[in-house]
C-alpha cells in the first residue's frame, strides 16, 4: 500500500496542534496549576511531535530550558524550522528510539512532560521508557503524562471506526491472545507512574464536549485525528481488522454523521502527575 | 460479599434496574439514594438545568422516580406545585411515599406503572417531566412511543429534562472483559441503542432523541464521573453500582452464551480485586438534557 508520506506528516501536524489547544485549554495552561513550574528549570518532553508543547514552553519561560524529543525525524525538522524563525535560543529538538536509554546523564531535568503518542508508545513500552525518565529526574523532581482519550458518540460509525482502533491495539498489545481487550491506556498512568517509584501521585479529568453544540475544536479534533488521518486507515487495515474499503466506507459514513447538527459526543483529557522521591 | 439471587429473567433493564439483591449490606434504595447525591455533586447540586424557569409551573412529573430522592428535594423548595412520581417498582414507591409522609410532603403522588400507557393524566397537563438514569424507559424500541407519550403529556412549552450517566473506562481488564460480555447480551437481545459501538449508545443520543422527537431549543451539558482513587466516597458509590449490575446481569450473560458460568465467577472475582487497586482509574459521563414541547409547528409562539 503506498502512503503520501506529505499528507502524512502535514495531518500529524495538524492533529498535534489541535490537540495542544485542546489541553491546553482545558489546563487553563501549559502545566497542571498543582506543579510548581518556576522551580523548573530543564524540562524534556518527550514524543514532542512538532514541539507545540515545547515551543509554547519556551516562549513563555524564556530562561527556562527545553528539549524535546520524538521518534518521527520529519516532524522534529518541523519543530527545528519553527524554534528558529521564532528566534528561540532556549529550545532544541532530538530524535530518540524507543526502547532505547535516553542520551542524558542521571538526574539532569526537573521536569519530564510526556505527551499522548497512541500509535507509538503502547503500554507494554511504558514501564522500561517510565525507569529512563526517572533516571534522568533529579530528585524531586515531577513527571507528567497527558492524554486524549475519545468517548461515546451519537454516531454508529464514528464509535464502530473507534471500536475497531481498539481491536487493532489490542492486536499489537496482546499479540499472542487474541481474546484479551484494550484497556484505555490513561487509565494506567498512575499506576504506571507509582510503580516507576513515584510519590505523590494524583491525576486529573477534564471531560470535553466533542458535539456540534460547544467545542468547535473538539469537534475539528474528532474529525481530523480519527477520520482524516492517513496512517489511521493504514494502521486499521494492517491488523486485519477489516477490509480497506469497508474502513473507507465507514469513514465516509463517520464523516456524514458527525456533520449532523444533533451529534452529540464526549472525549477526555487525563493529566497524571507523580514527584520523584528525594 | 453476601449477595442473594433475587429476580431471574424477565426484562434485562428491568432485571438491572429493579434486582432485589443485597451488596455488602446495602439495599438497592441506599445505593439509589447514594448514586442520586453524587450525581446531584457532579452537575453542581442543581435539580434542574440552569435555562429550565420553575416560574408559573403547577405540575411536575418525574419518570422513574424510585425511592423519589428528586422530587422530595424539589418538593420541599417549591410546596405549591403538584408532583406525580412514577415507577415500576412497588417497593422503591412505598419508601417514597413514607419519606414524604415523614417530611410532612403533601404535594407529591406516587403511582406504580408498567409503560406509559398506564398513566392516567390528561393531554397536556405537565409543565416539566424530568427521567434520570433512564434504560428502562428508553430502549430501542420503546424511546419514540415513550417520547410521544411525553410530548401528549406536556403542556405546549413544557419542558422535559433527562439525565443519564454512564461509566466508560476503568483501568481493569476484568472489568473492560465483562462490559464487552454484557454489551454483547443486550445487543443481541436488542436492548442496545448502537450495536457497533463500546457501550450503551443511550447516552450521547438523549439530545438527539429529543431532536428527532419534535423538542425546541434542545440543548445538553456533559460532566465526568471520577471513578478512580482520587475520587473518594463518590467513586467508590459508582463502582459499587457497577458491581451491583453486572452481577444482576450474570445470569443473563451465561444463559446468551457470551460467557461460561465459570469464566463470569473468575472475572467478577477479579473485578472485585481490582477495584481495591490503590491506583485504580477510571471515568464516566454524565449528560444532562433538555428541550421544550413544541407540538403544533409554527403554532404556539412559546417554543420559539
Amino acid at each position: 500500500m503506498q502512503v503520501d508520506l506529505d499528507a502524512i506528516t502535514m495531518a500529524q501536524v495538524a492533529g498535534i496542534r489541535i490537540r495542544h489547544y485542546l489541553i491546553s485549554k482545558e489546563l487553563k495552561g501549559l502545566l497542571p496549576a498543582v506543579l510548581p513550574c518556576e522551580q523548573f528549570q530543564r524540562v524534556l518532553n518527550v514524543a514532542c511531535g512538532n514541539g507545540v508543547w515545547a515551543l509554547d514552553f519556551a516562549r513563555l519561560y524564556p530562561k527556562k530550558h527545553v528539549i524535546g524529543i520524538d521518534t518521527r525525524e520529519r516532524l522534529l525538522q518541523m519543530a527545528r524550522e519553527d524554534a528558529r524563525v521564532s528566534g528561540l535560543k532556549n529550545v532544541r529538538f532530538e530524535h530518540f528510539r524507543l526502547n532505547t536509554t535516553l542520551s542524558y546523564s542521571d538526574h539532569r531535568f526537573d521536569l519530564v512532560q510526556t505527551e499522548q503518542s497512541t500509535t507509538t508508545i503502547f503500554p507494554y513500552m511504558w514501564p522500561g521508557l517510565l525507569c529512563e525518565q526517572m533516571r534522568v529526574l533529579k530528585p524531586g523532581g515531577w513527571l507528567h503524562m497527558i492524554a486524549f482519550e475519545f468517548g461515546p458518540t451519537s454516531s454508529p460509525a464514528v464509535n464502530r471506526f473507534m471500536q475497531m482502533m481498539r481491536e487493532a491495539y489490542a492486536r499489537v498489545i496482546h499479540a499472542e491472545e487474541s481474546s484479551k481487550m484494550y484497556i484505555t491506556a490513561a487509565t494506567l498512568y498512575a499506576g504506571m507512574l507509582h510503580k516507576a517509584g513515584c510519590q505523590h501521585v494524583e491525576y486529573q479529568l477534564y471531560p470535553m464536549d466533542l458535539g456540534n453544540q460547544h467545542n468547535t475544536a473538539g469537534h475539528d479534533h474528532l474529525k481530523h485525528t480519527i477520520l482524516t488521518h492517513p496512517t489511521v486507515i493504514t494502521f486499521l487495515a494492517m491488523h486485519n481488522v477489516a477490509p480497506e474499503e469497508e474502513i473507507k466506507d465507514l469513514r465516509c459514513a463517520a464523516l456524514n454523521e458527525i456533520e449532523r447538527m444533533d451529534f452529540c459526543g464526549a472525549g477526555m483529557v487525563i493529566s497524571a502527575i507523580g514527584q520523584k522521591p528525594y | 460479599m453476601r449477595v442473594e439471587d433475587g429476580k431471574k429473567g424477565g426484562h434485562p433493564m428491568e432485571v438491572m434496574q429493579g434486582s432485589h439483591k443485597l451488596i455488602a449490606g446495602y439495599t438497592d434504595a441506599h445505593l439509589d439514594a447514594r448514586m442520586y447525591r453524587y450525581m446531584q455533586d457532579v452537575i453542581g447540586n442543581r435539580l434542574i438545568p440552569a435555562p429550565i424557569s420553575m416560574q408559573g409551573m403547577r405540575i411536575v412529573l418525574d419518570i422513574g422516580c424510585g425511592a423519589g430522592d428528586w422530587l422530595i428535594d424539589l418538593a420541599h423548595l417549591y410546596p405549591t406545585i403538584q408532583m406525580y412520581g412514577l415507577d415500576i417498582n412497588h417497593e422503591t414507591l412505598r419508601l417514597a411515599h413514607d419519606r414524604c409522609v415523614y417530611s410532612h410532603l403533601t404535594n407529591i403522588q406516587w403511582r406504580q406503572i408498567d409503560s406509559m400507557q398506564d398513566v392516567s393524566l390528561p393531554d397536556s397537563y405537565v409543565d416539566l417531566i424530568h427521567l434520570r438514569r433512564c434504560h428502562y424507559w428508553i430502549t430501542p424500541q420503546r424511546w419514540r412511543t415513550f417520547f410521544a407519550a411525553c410530548t401528549r403529556l406536556l403542556k405546549p412549552g413544557g419542558w422535559i429534562s433527562v439525565t443519564d450517566i454512564e461509566m466508560t473506562e476503568l483501568s481493569s481488564s476484568a472489568f473492560v472483559t465483562l462490559r464487552r460480555a454484557l454489551l454483547c447480551t443486550l445487543n443481541r437481545l436488542h436492548h442496545c441503542m448502537d450495536p457497533t459501538s463500546n457501550d450503551y449508545g443511550n447516552l450521547p443520543r438523549l439530545s438527539c432523541m429529543l431532536h428527532e422527537s419534535s423538542f425546541s431549543q434542545v440543548k445538553y451539558e456533559l460532566y465526568a464521573i471520577d471513578l478512580g482513587f482520587m475520587s473518594g466516597l463518590s467513586g467508590q458509590y459508582f463502582l459499587s453500582n457497577i458491581l451491583q449490575n453486572m452481577y444482576s446481569m450474570r445470569d443473563i450473560i451465561i444463559a446468551q452464551g457470551e460467557l461460561s458460568e465459570g469464566t463470569f465467577d473468575a472475572l467478577f472475582s477479579q473485578l472485585q480485586i481490582d477495584l481495591r487497586d490503590p491506583y485504580l482509574c477510571g471515568w464516566g459521563f454524565l449528560i444532562s438534557t433538555w428541550g421544550r414541547c413544541c407540538k403544533e409547528e409554527g403554532e404556539d409562539k412559546q417554543c420559539k
